[in-house]
């Protein structure tokens, strides 16, 4: 099995980001324990505070990624990009800005994770965690060498036709037709719980994005921008 | 349905994302959505200003520049006062024991360092303090010194003693006795302005009753009323006494020419060569004429003692009185005023053959003869009435006769009674024996009877007379004949009585 060069350099970037998240969890493991009430007592309150200095920059990186992690489902549906890279990449590229992105925005929450605040919190808890769910059914869905997926329809078809020439297929392509037949039978079982995914990932990244939308847009005009 | 679950859900959402968090109890009434900007400048966060709209106290303060918040560092609000982190949530939190008290402009010193915050900070807020000291202290003036700094006359230390007051500055600059006098002397009832001082009589009594007006300073200084320095040149030669008669320590007793010892230039020292002490209450006699001056003017060079006890010791120890002239002179102590001595002044007054006695007897043999009789006399009882006083029975006239009388020895142990009355005193006491071991008949009288009766003597005899017998003679009636005969014709030599035979020929024969 061959690593894609793409894995590479997705590795050194989640070493980075981890090393990174893990360092600032460290430095500021003593403030994240403290209770809310006193927080603001904390000599690093002004620095990890949602709005501190670094808590607000864990924010913003946190957000950007999960706003370039949209990359992916562009390239999904735009025609024009049909050529630009394979499905899967994209794809790893999303699970990486879906993993860090998140974290990051706990980072940016410092913790602070109660009452209707945190309805976006866990808008973001639940479209990351549906992701992962989705990887996992991803994985289940059948495509094409290049990594595009199959309609229902198009994997009948292939299986029709291999079916229909079983007798004379060489043995990689046997091996496919029953890895679809599979696929066909495990696909049905899974049909009921993909469609509860579509309602947990998408509907709550909109969610999740509008929060991100409306808390922005406040956080300007209160006048707490980065950079202030 | 999805549709209008999906747009509560964003728009609770909204709200959540709105609002970071309740605010604190103080703000709560700002709450909501619609309260964000009544905090939040647009665009530039929670300034000073948004807040200082509120807090106008605040406001004043800074723009007075007076208080901790006007101090640089102090005007980004929401450093100390942060936000959005809960109703419960200390908007002000802070230790007022660590408190830089400098900071608020207002350094604490002295007594100030030593009071409780809330002493003086009775606001929640710990503002609405003026620094004005009458803000919180009590103007004990009344508002005499109208606006001038308590601190121009009192420190911080302590309200008492006004450390910053000199007296020097006033229009009374305290000098001599005035600077050692109390404040409330002049200044009754705490009247410290006005207080009249043009003239010494404002304050001081006229001794003179103005006779020499009121320059009071032409004689007198402020260190005392004494000594003066009177101007004499001031008024017409004249007697002194027409002035000083009233003030004369000598009581006119030296006459009226003061100028013979005293001069104008003063009182003292006075021309001693020109001094005649026998003019004076106490003239100097005898042996008092060489005594030195101080020996008993001690105290004062002008009075002396007068009575004899307070120069000289009393060897009589205040006995013989006080009038030591009766007996003594001051030619000398020893030469006692004959026949000027009182023997009963003395705490043995002479009487009876005392006074007959030559002095020599009992002055000669003794330094200090003895108060006691048997000091003197011998005791002819020979210790027989140790406990008594010998002037119980004899007086100083005469040791005998005795003075104890017939009463006296009915009051002994062995009152007399009977034949015992007409017996002389030395029959009994022999030898001068006056004490007997016992008050038994037999101690003096002889038993006939040898001791062969028994019982008591008085059990058959009397003490009016022996021969009295009151025995009842019933176990042999003596009748006819028999009633004159001696009671030993029958019973042998008195000893014996029990057995006597009773019948006519054991007495009378066959």
């Amino acid at each position: 099995m061959t690593i894609r060069p793409h894995r590479v350099v997705l590795g050194i970037l989640y070493l980075v980001a981890f090393a990174a998240m893990g360092h600032y969890l460290y430095e500021g493991w003593s403030y994240y324990r403290t209770p809310l009430l006193e927080r603001p007592h904390h000599e690093k309150f002004w620095d990890l505070k949602p709005g501190g200095t670094y808590g607000h920059s864990f924010g913003v990186i946190g957000s950007a990624l999960m706003i370039v992690m949209l990359s992916y489902s562009v390239r999904k549906r735009a025609k024009p990009l049909r050529r630009a890279g394979a499905v899967g990449a994209w794809l790893d590229f999303h699970i990486f800005c879906g993993i860090v992105g998140p974290l990051l925005v706990i980072l940016h929450s410092s913790f602070k994770v109660q009452g209707l605040v945190a309805l976006s919190f866990w808008s973001m808890i639940a479209v990351a965690l549906s992701g992962i769910v989705g990887r996992y059914l991803y994985r289940q869905i059948p495509r094409t060498r290049a990594g595009d997926e199959l309609t229902l329809a198009q994997v009948e078809a292939e299986v029709r036709e291999l079916s229909a020439r079983v007798e004379e297929l060489p043995p990689e392509l046997v091996k496919r037709r029953q890895w679809l037949l599979d696929r066909i039978a495990r696909w049905q079982r899974l049909q009921e719980l993909f469609h509860y995914w579509h309602v947990f990932h998408k509907p709550f990244a909109v969610i999740m994005y509008l929060f991100m939308i409306v808390h922005v847009v406040v956080v300007m005009l209160t006048g707490y921008a980065f950079g202030r | 349905m999805k549709r209008v679950l999906l747009a509560m859900l964003i728009a609770f959402g909204a709200h959540a994302q709105i609002s970071p968090g309740p605010l604190s109890q103080p703000h709560a009434k700002l709450e909501g959505a619609t309260n964000c900007f009544q905090c939040h400048e647009t665009g530039k966060g929670v300034t000073a200003a948004k807040c200082l709209t509120c807090h106008k106290e605040l406001r004043a303060r800074i723009a007075a520049k007076r208080g901790l918040h006007a101090q640089p560092g102090h005007q980004k609000c929401e450093r100390c006062h942060n936000e959005h982190h809960g109703r419960a949530f200390q908007l002000i939190r802070w230790d007022p024991q660590k408190f830089d008290h400098r900071i608020a402009g207002f350094p604490l010193v002295g007594a100030h360092a030593k009071v409780q915050c809330r002493d003086c900070h009775k606001t929640r807020s710990y503002l609405g303090l003026s620094q004005n000291c009458t803000s919180c202290h009590r103007d004990v003036h009344k508002g005499q010194f109208g606006t001038r700094a308590c601190t121009s006359c009192h420190t911080m230390a302590a309200w008492k003693p006004p450390s910053n007051f000199t007296h020097a500055k006033t229009s009374f600059p305290l000098t001599g006795k005035h600077a050692a006098v109390a404040c409330a002397k002049c200044h009754a009832n705490g009247v410290f302005r006005p207080v009249k001082h043009q003239k010494c009589t404002d304050c001081h009594r006229d001794p003179h009753a103005n006779r020499f007006g009121q320059s009071c300073e032409k004689c007198h200084s402020t260190s005392a009323f004494k000594p003066v320095k009177f101007d004499h040149s001031l008024i017409p030669k004249q007697p002194c006494v027409n002035c000083h008669k009233a003030r004369d320590v000598h009581a006119g007793r030296l006459g009226t020419a003061c100028e013979r010892c005293h001069s104008t230039n003063g009182w003292r020292p006075a021309k001693r060569e020109n001094f005649d002490h026998a003019r004076t209450r106490f003239p100097l006699t005898g042996r008092h004429r060489t005594v030195a001056c101080a020996s008993c003017h001690r105290e004062s060079p002008l009075r002396a003692p007068m009575v004899c006890s307070s120069c000289h010791r009393d060897p009589h120890g205040g006995r013989l009185g006080k009038s030591c002239d009766r007996c003594h002179s001051t030619a000398g102590w020893k030469n006692v005023t004959a026949g000027a001595f009182d023997h009963d002044k003395t705490r043995f007054p002479l009487r009876g053959a005392h006074k007959r006695t030559q002095c020599a007897t009992c002055h000669e043999r003794w330094k200090n003869p003895p108060l006691t009789c048997a000091e003197c006399h011998k005791d002819p009882h020979k210790g027989q009435f140790k406990t008594a006083q010998c002037t119980s029975c004899h007086n100083m006239e005469r040791f005998l006769p005795s003075t104890f009388t017939l009463e006296a020895h009915q009051k002994t142990k062995f009152p007399l009674a009977g034949a015992h009355l007409a017996v002389p005193c030395i029959a009994c006491h022999v030898k001068g024996q006056f004490r007997f071991a016992s008050t038994a008949c037999t101690a003096c009288h002889q038993d006939p009877h040898r001791g062969s009766v028994p019982g008591r003597c008085t059990d058959c005899h009397r003490v009016e007379a022996w021969s009295r017998i009151t025995f009842d003679h019933k176990t042999f009636p003596l009748t006819g004949a028999h009633a004159r005969v001696r009671c030993g014709a029958c019973h042998v030599n008195l000893t014996k009585f029990k057995g006597t035979p009773r019948d006519c020929a054991s007495c009378h024969g066959k």
